[in-house]
């Protein structure tokens, strides 16, 4: 399935699709979100889940600014366009403060490996001191997934070297309750990660065949509620550029020099 | 922070020392302050509670940060549109505020830079009357009628 | 009234190897790249650099072997451009120490630094690897008995922040995110604005809330038109992905990385140097 989304822009398309109505569901109205650098899809959710179901939620963004209302959106999650129609702009120690004392209701983050506990590493594929891969470091993770009320993590590789049984380097920890993939919908229950659901042609078995930590495979596992109309079309108008396509390989506008091996 | 350098202040405050972990300098440690509510007064906000300081800002933006609830009273009431086009002139921005009061003159008998000096004429007159629980009741009552008449209809 | 208008050359020139510099502006937004790349012409080496989310500007020193020591929250190209192949490269092979932080203990470290502090509280990093890693030190909160976790100050010898407006006194003012330039500005002993324009004072008198670096704490001032490029600099110019991949490309050799800072030289040189009212 994953060497389908690399090389299939179909499959890719419909698994970015499902993956950004999944994250715009999490996001409640009148909650405050916050989304990082590197996080197109997630910032493409923010903005689908404002359009539809949460018009009063408080974004505050990385770029800089609270509420913004740019006119299409950007590749960069950290774009200065992202600062455009809002009438308060709030510098990143402003919104991490924020953080600190509780302030953040829903954070989307990224994870590179992820073990059965819901814990994350964004730092070193081996030993710090002479690593085999440095990764580009968590951001703000390791301060703030602690902090907000929820956390939510999304990655666009589903894949054994993504869920392990055992963390390279644990760089952050905290109040996750969901992943979203392009195979699934895992949450955060009290005996560690489960898959809650599997999207539309999807099936368990290829979920725990990509998933290196055990799972309850006496789980009940639902099927992820696909896209709806409304919310495809309201992708397209919010979205018209594809900057939630651009986290796949197939999809990419630009060749990235590391496509043909996030290997380690 | 340092400071207090042979002063009586943090024995008489029940401030406490730590001993930097790093270099073993003992500093003061100020416990936290949260407040319920920070009041600040400003020039202009909008209805949705940003806020905008011209002139010093005082200690007003930490303590918008620090409190569990911000009250904005400002001179004038203006349009989101004034705030979109230069986001980099609001210190306060509105999801951080629980109410907004249109409040011309709410400085008074203080000044507010870029509206009015300080009303010298006015703080005699509480300096008189205030000495008195019956005078600072009729002062009171005066800078009730002496506000302007309602908020406008926005 | 004192002109800190220099060049370019010149300013860089105030840097010495094995210094300690926090450079502006994050990811692929607003940062000081043409400082970086005269870094690199100048042959700086040993630099130790703060960040809390870096692209080209760190992997281009990265590249040149400019660097010895990175403490940072994010190095990396986002989505469009994945991760900073130089930047991996030397932290893989050994020439690049990094102190690994969150975004929040860089800026605990330079508000220490602004404070004339050795160290900062902040919340966070419960349950990770990290604070062992980078030495990070708890204390008891003398009020609650509580753990609490204080991050070492981090002063840069220098700051370098790209802005928009400055004048020739050193005023200097953003437009959009600010990102911690501010902050940056507060804790580094000094500092060094490269602006897009230079104009007159009273720009900055007619609305002195917008002044973000009083004069005062200014070293130098560097006109440079384009300085942030290839990142963006609101409103005036976005990413130039181009000019990214094929730096990106460049960077695999020293010849090729010389060619790049070559193309480079006479947009980074096309400031004005003297203080000389409007300089264009």
């Amino acid at each position: 399935m994953n060497l389908d989304l690399n090389n299939d822009p179909d499959a890719a398309r419909r698994a970015a699709d499902q993956m950004a109505v999944c994250l715009a569901r999490e996001l409640w109205d009148g909650e405050r979100v916050f989304h990082g650098v590197n996080s197109p899809l997630p910032m493409v959710a923010i903005f689908l889940a404002r359009k539809l179901h949460a018009p009063h939620s408080v974004l505050i963004e990385v770029a800089g600014s609270v509420d913004p209302e740019p006119e299409g959106l950007p590749f960069s999650t950290n774009d200065p366009k992202l600062c455009e129609g809002a009438a308060s702009l709030f510098s990143n120690a402003d919104a991490y403060d924020l953080f600190s004392r509780g302030g953040v209701d829903l954070l989307f983050l990224g994870g590179a490996q992820i073990d059965k506990a819901g814990r994350v590493n964004m730092s070193y594929i081996g030993d710090p001191a002479q690593p085999k891969v440095r990764l580009p470091g968590g951001g703000g993770g390791s301060v703030i997934m602690e902090q907000a009320r929820r956390v939510v993590i999304w990655r666009v590789v589903h894949d054994v070297r993504t869920f392990v049984s055992k963390l390279d380097f644990v760089t952050q920890t905290g109040n996750l309750t969901r992943i979203v993939t392009p195979l699934a919908v895992l949450e955060l229950i009290e005996g560690g990660l489960e898959i809650e659901s599997a999207h539309p042609g999807v099936s368990a078995v290829e979920v725990a065949a990509n998933t290196g930590f055990a799972l309850d495979a006496s789980r009940k596992i639902s099927v992820t509620a696909p896209p709806t109309q409304d919310e495809l079309a309201a992708l397209e108008v919010i979205d018209p550029e594809g900057v939630r396509y651009s986290e796949f390989s197939a999809l990419r506008r630009v060749k990235r020099w590391d496509d043909e091996m996030l290997r380690w | 922070m340092r400071g207090f350098k042979g002063s009586d202040i943090p024995e008489r405050s029940g401030i406490q020392t730590i001993d930097d972990p790093y270099t073993g300098e003992t500093l003061h440690a100020i416990p936290a302050l949260t407040p319920d509510w920070a009041i600040i007064h400003v020039q202009e906000a909008n209805i949705d509670g940003d806020a905008r300081i011209l002139g010093p800002r005082y200690f007003d933006v930490e303590m918008t940060r620090a409190a569990k609830g911000v009250i904005i009273t400002a001179e004038k009431i203006v349009s989101s549109e004034v705030f979109i086009e230069e986001p980099e002139m609001s210190v306060v921005p509105g999801f951080m505020v629980s109410a907004v009061v249109e409040a011309p003159g709410g400085a008074l008998p203080c000044s507010c830079a870029h509206a009015y000096g300080v009303d010298e004429d006015g703080m005699r007159r509480y300096m008189e009357l205030s000495k008195t629980a019956e005078g600072l009741k009729a002062y009171l009552e005066a800078e009730d009628s002496n506000l302007a008449a309602g908020p406008s209809d926005r | 009234m004192v002109s800190k208008l220099i060049s370019l050359q010149e300013a860089v020139a105030l840097v010495e190897d094995d210094e300690m510099i926090a450079m502006g502006g994050n990811t692929l937004s607003r940062t000081p790249s043409s400082f970086a790349r005269e870094l690199v012409r100048q042959g700086r080496r040993g630099l130790r650099l703060i960040k809390t989310a870096g692209a080209y500007d760190i992997d281009l020193l990265c590249a040149a072997g400019a660097v010895a020591e990175i403490q940072s929250g994010y190095i990396g190209y986002e989505n469009v451009f994945g991760m900073a192949p130089s930047y991996r490269h030397g932290v893989e092979s050994g020439a690049v120490r990094v102190v690994e932080h969150a975004c929040y203990s860089v800026i605990a470290g330079l508000r220490a630094s602004s404070y004339g502090l050795p160290s900062q509280p902040i919340n966070g990093f419960d349950g990770s690897d990290t604070p062992a890693l980078s030495d990070f030190r708890y204390i008891d909160d003398p009020y609650t008995g509580k753990k609490v976790l204080m991050i070492p100050r981090i002063r840069p010898d220098w700051g370098v922040v790209h802005v928009q407006h400055a004048d020739a006194e050193g005023n200097a003012r953003i437009d959009g995110g600010p990102f911690e330039d501010i902050l940056i500005s507060r804790a580094s002993e000094g500092l060094i604005i490269t602006a897009e324009r230079i104009v007159e004072t009273d720009f900055f008198r007619k609305k002195p809330e917008r002044t973000n670096f009083p004069a005062f704490m200014t070293r130098a001032v560097v006109h440079a038109p384009g300085g942030a490029a290839p990142a963006s600099c609101y409103p005036t110019y976005d990413i130039d992905v181009d000019a990214v991949a094929a730096f990106l490309q460049a960077a695999k050799s020293p010849e090729t990385l010389r060619g790049h800072l070559d193309e480079w030289r006479e947009r980074d040189y096309s400031g004005a140097i003297k203080a000389a009212g409007e300089a264009k």
